[in-house]
């Protein structure tokens, strides 16, 4: 599914998590060119890294089509310089503004979102997000978005709220040479995919998936419990109908009413009485035997 | 300046436009520090230092074991010395007047303010010589962890560290290099260390012993180059320590003098 998600495009909001250990920006650079290669326009807002180290090994080729806003040199207006991006700047408007009206669809990168989200509070971070994303703009239609996110730097709460907000959430975890990436992307019906994928990126940065695992493989993959079972949990047709018409034996339906009383009134019951011959029975005192 | 260290970090100490992090963890990783600050002045870098836990001349006693002048690089010019323990207390229970030209003087602030004035200080610093030779810039912070004591925020520090870089490395092509004490119970102290671990090119961790104390080995370091451009990999290399008089020896896990 990454594979899919880099070559098409992901609609919509894109984060990529990583860590200290981990670190995400290669796959960030993949799904960058990838969207170069699409014909997109880019716009990097960077905070994290300046321009030298952002383009430090990046294709020489593609570089001349990113727009890149510096918001590294002086986030908070420190310096007055007017070029800079700063906080203040992290508005739908003022992002906007500098996107323009180009002709080609827009990718917006933000390197990045953990930047961002240490400064302005989580609320206004995802209502300018989705202010960026969920609607056409005027002149240049919907925008995507791609953002690097440190994830050991915020509380598994926030990870939580804003895995919830964004379309597609790409966890890098990682063990030993390749890169284990966590997807979770949700679809325009709402379906959530989720699927773990190990790969690696090769020097062209393209993705060479190794190990594809999504959550219909695990379906098979698990073992049903009513496989092995002695007794049958499911009835047929003609099961159905035995079962229905078989008359309990301790249910007292009209028909058995109904035949116990005319067999009762065809053949005529009397009792035989033989009296011990040793009891000695008064007539006048009947519980005379009682001893009272 | 200890050559086995410098041998390890691949020869020469001053790169151009270099962040380095140096991370101590249930040990005292000031040997680093003096490592550092003895080789920077050793090559003529122009040295401002920002030492908020030490006094001057505690870093003065142990650059001159390492054959290092502090007194005599501060009289040249080639040494600025913040002295945070005393320019805390000047500010604190000086004269008000003093306090406006303070580079601490956020101290004073109740209300959140930034460390630009820090910032500052550290501009004015490094400026480059109107006539003089200009030699490569370097900024130490000794610690970043007690401007969190001091009441900055993590955002505040972090953003004081990020103007650093950004004037330091960016602008001058120099280095920054800032040691940080690891504390896993302040979380605050955690996000200010992971998050310069985000940022810089080569973070050297040195922690005690999971072990506990050893009488000839006094720690690990972990020394981490972190990739310079996109492609590349981390690599980390993990050796053991022991801290002599004038001298530190590093040697692999397990392969110290004293076991073989």
């Amino acid at each position: 599914m990454l594979q899919e998600l880099r070559t098409t495009g992901s609609p919509g909001i894109t984060i990529i998590s990583d860590s200290v250990l981990l670190p995400g920006r290669d796959l960030l650079l993949s799904f960058i060119l990838a969207s170069l290669q699409r014909g997109e326009q880019l716009h990097v807002i960077a905070f994290d890294v300046s321009r030298e180290d952002f383009f430090a090994g990046f294709p020489g080729e593609f570089a001349s089509r990113v727009t890149f806003h510096d918001g590294f040199s002086d986030p908070l207006g420190w310096e007055s310089d007017p070029s800079a991006f700063t906080r203040d700047d992290f508005t739908v408007t003022s992002i906007m503004k500098r996107v323009g009206r180009p002709e080609l669809p827009v990718t917006i990168v933000l390197d990045s979102l953990s930047w961002i989200l240490a400064r302005i509070p989580l609320t206004s971070v995802c209502h300018t997000l989705l202010g960026l994303t969920a609607a056409p703009h005027e002149g240049c239609g919907k925008l995507r978005m791609l953002a690097l996110l440190h994830g050991d730097l915020h509380s598994p709460a926030l990870l939580g709220s804003l895995s919830t907000v964004v379309d597609t959430f790409l966890d890098v975890r990682g063990s030993g040479e390749h890169l284990h990436v966590c997807v979770r992307h949700r679809r325009k019906t709402g379906k959530v995919i989720s699927s773990g994928e190990e790969l690696r990126i090769l020097d062209t940065f393209a993705l060479d998936i190794m190990m594809h695992r999504d959550s219909a493989t695990r379906k098979e993959n698990e073992v049903d419990p009513t496989k092995d079972l002695t007794f049958n949990l499911r009835l047929s047709d003609t099961e159905r109908e035995r079962k229905e018409s078989a008359a309990l034996p301790y249910v007292f339906s009209s028909n058995k009413k109904s035949s116990l009383l005319s067999s009762s009134s065809s053949s005529s019951a009397k009792i035989y009485y033989d009296p011990d011959p040793a009891d000695d029975v008064d007539d006048e005192d009947p519980d005379d035997d009682l001893d009272v | 300046m200890f050559p086995e260290l410098n041998s390890l970090l691949g020869g020469g100490t001053v790169q151009q436009g270099k962040v380095t992090l140096v991370a101590a963890r249930r040990t005292d990783g000031n040997f680093l520090l003096h490592h550092f600050l003895s080789s920077y002045l050793r090559a003529g870098c122009n040295v401002c230092f920002l030492g908020l836990v030490q006094s001057f001349s505690h870093y003065n006693i142990i650059a001159q074991k390492l054959g290092v002048n502090l007194v005599l690089a501060r009289g040249e010019g080639r040494l600025v010395f913040l002295e945070g323990l005393r320019s805390c207390t000047d500010l604190l229970f000086g004269k008000k007047e003093d306090g406006d030209t303070n580079p601490l003087r956020f101290l004073r602030c109740r209300d959140g303010s930034d460390l630009r004035p820090l910032y500052d200080f550290v501009c004015a610093s490094l400026a480059p010589p109107s006539g003089g030779s200009w030699r490569c810039p370097v900024l130490i912070v000794d610690d970043v962890g007690v401007l969190l004591s001091l009441g900055a925020t993590a955002a505040q520090v972090l953003d004081f560290m990020q103007y650093c870089r950004a004037h330091v490395c960016c602008k001058h092509k120099g280095n920054v290099l800032c040691l940080i004490r690891g504390d896993s119970e302040d979380e605050e102290n955690e996000l200010v260390m992971k998050s310069l671990w985000h940022q810089s090119n080569l973070v050297l961790q040195a922690e005690g012993l999971p072990t506990g104390f050893c009488k000839d080995v006094h720690g690990q370091l972990t020394i981490t180059w972190r990739a310079a451009a996109a492609g590349e990999r981390d690599r980390a290399e993990l050796y053991q320590y022991k801290i002599q008089d004038k001298s530190v020896s590093f040697f692999a896990r397990g392969l110290s003098a004293a076991v073989l």
